[in-house]
């Protein structure tokens, strides 16, 4: 039944309305999205198992879910693709093996260069559907919620640090700690006084016996 | 099923939907069909195919091969839906052709793609399929989405694309087909008798055309029928393939 609404061709149309829709919101106009005209890009992505090629044609990008012809193909899986994001990171993924290219590696970094320099303004988009004052109200609401988030995870952190060392006693507080060390160091200067007695008498049973 | 539609009924006359008509009048009635729900066309297909024609549409760019620099020639190619993806795919290097009968959807096509701002590589010519006015060996590829059927003479038309397509091209027919399964045949049917032309009434408030569409659907070659006609054409590696159970078939062969 799946087969019958084309999910290759459905993921197809989604990536592209959403690479499009990206590239639409893009405010950083230094973009260089025409180095891409009439260069294609193929991923393999292990968990998808169709070929999904990339081109650009007037700024715009479009999707085919066919084996054609690629400047670069790029065979990875999901989660390394996510690290993609950053074009420095090439170099380091194909060297931990997580990612194979074949073709043209500067058609890949400049395809990751583009998504990389992508900047939507989340505000503005937002306010052009629900107006200035509700997207402030919201941003400040978002804030408000982020700060307290923050502070509940810093609370939870605590917490959990306390039940630790006081509920469960299986880690130690930060007293004992210092209190340990304190022992520790009055060990040492009683072993050193030690030694520097032994010394001395060694020296005097040396003497002795000359 | 018939080879074509005139070779089951007397050589003067063809179908048009469950009708019987003049062979000589058929274009001129499908030109009114269309000319009538041009404006609307794009609305109503979304509406009902549920968005499902994209992803067909999607399906046959897939399919078609297409490569930069390639000719491609977008026959009954309507509101020009897969000649502004083919446009993007050839680039300034190649060249595309939407050819229809109709002015009105030449027009409403032009207009679309010119909004878009797809204008470098695309070419509108109002042809005849049975005629087409193009040098033999011209294209790389020829594409007719749900244009066939209205076609009067489709045996001709089909030699007529076989004629301009290059050694090594391909003609792909996306078009209605006959359902794999007979309870969806069944729904299939209700759907397009009952719901369809209330549909076409409400919107394009034109139900007889839409009746029309629906009949036209059913008097179509099934799809042995229509890769027979393909090989006996000229066409060779000849393949179809149902999509959303029979509802569509797309259709492909090779000249060499």
């Amino acid at each position: 039944m799946m087969n019958w609404l084309l999910p290759t061709q459905m993921l197809g149309g989604a990536i592209e309305a959403a690479i499009n829709q990206a590239l639409a919101k893009n405010i950083n106009t230094r973009v260089p999205i025409e180095q891409l005209a009439g260069k294609h890009l193929k991923i393999h992505i292990d968990e998808i198992g169709v070929p999904i090629t990339i081109g650009f044609s007037q700024s715009t990008a479009y999707v085919l879910t066919d084996d054609v012809e690629s400047d670069c193909t790029i065979s990875t899986s999901l989660k390394t693709l996510a690290e993609l994001k950053q074009s420095q990171q090439l170099t380091e993924l194909i060297k931990q093996e997580k990612l194979d290219i074949q073709g043209d590696l500067k058609t890949a970094q400049q395809f990751a260069q583009v998504f990389e320099q992508l900047t939507i303004d989340w505000q503005s988009e937002i306010a052009k559907h629900i107006g200035d004052v509700a997207t402030y109200r919201l941003s400040q609401a978002f804030g408000f919620v982020q700060e307290k988030a923050d502070f509940a995870k810093q609370q939870i952190s605590e917490d959990f640090s306390q039940w630790l060392v006081y509920e469960k006693k299986l880690a130690v507080n930060n007293v004992e700690i210092q209190h340990f060390k304190n022992d520790v160091n009055q060990v040492s200067q009683r072993v050193n006084g030690l030694m520097q007695r032994l010394t001395k008498l060694d020296q005097q049973i040396n003497f002795t016996k000359e | 099923m018939a080879s074509n539609d005139q070779s089951s009924q007397n050589d003067n006359t063809t179908h048009f939907g469950y009708k019987t008509v003049e062979a000589e009048n058929k274009a001129s009635m499908v030109a009114d069909v269309f000319h009538s729900v041009a404006a609307q066309y794009d609305v109503m297909n979304d509406l009902m195919s549920f968005g499902i024609h994209r992803l067909w549409k999607r399906f046959t760019i897939d399919a078609s091969g297409v490569r930069p620099g390639n000719k491609v020639l977008d026959l009954a190619g309507g509101t020009g839906d897969l000649t502004a993806k083919f446009s993007q795919i050839v680039g300034k290097d190649g060249q595309i052709i939407l050819a229809d009968i109709n002015s009105s959807m030449l027009n409403v096509g032009r207009d679309k793609l010119r909004d878009r701002g797809l204008v470098q590589n695309i070419e509108y010519v109002q042809a005849n399929a049975e005629f087409l006015p193009f040098e033999d060996n011209t294209f790389d590829i020829i594409t007719i989405a749900f244009g066939l059927r209205n076609v009067t003479d489709k045996d001709k038309a089909l030699r007529s694309m076989y004629r301009v397509l290059k050694p090594g091209g391909r003609l792909l027919v996306l078009e209605f087909s006959k359902p794999e399964h007979e309870i969806l045949n069944k729904a299939y049917d209700f759907y397009s008798f009952n719901i369809l032309p209330k549909m076409g009434e409400l919107v394009a408030k034109d139900g007889e055309s839409y009746q029309y569409l629906a009949e036209s659907i059913r008097m179509h070659p099934d799809q042995d029928t229509l890769e027979n006609m393909m090989k006996s054409a000229g066409f060779e590696q000849t393949t179809y393939k149902n999509l959303t159970g029979g509802i569509v078939a797309l259709h492909k062969g090779y000249k060499f």
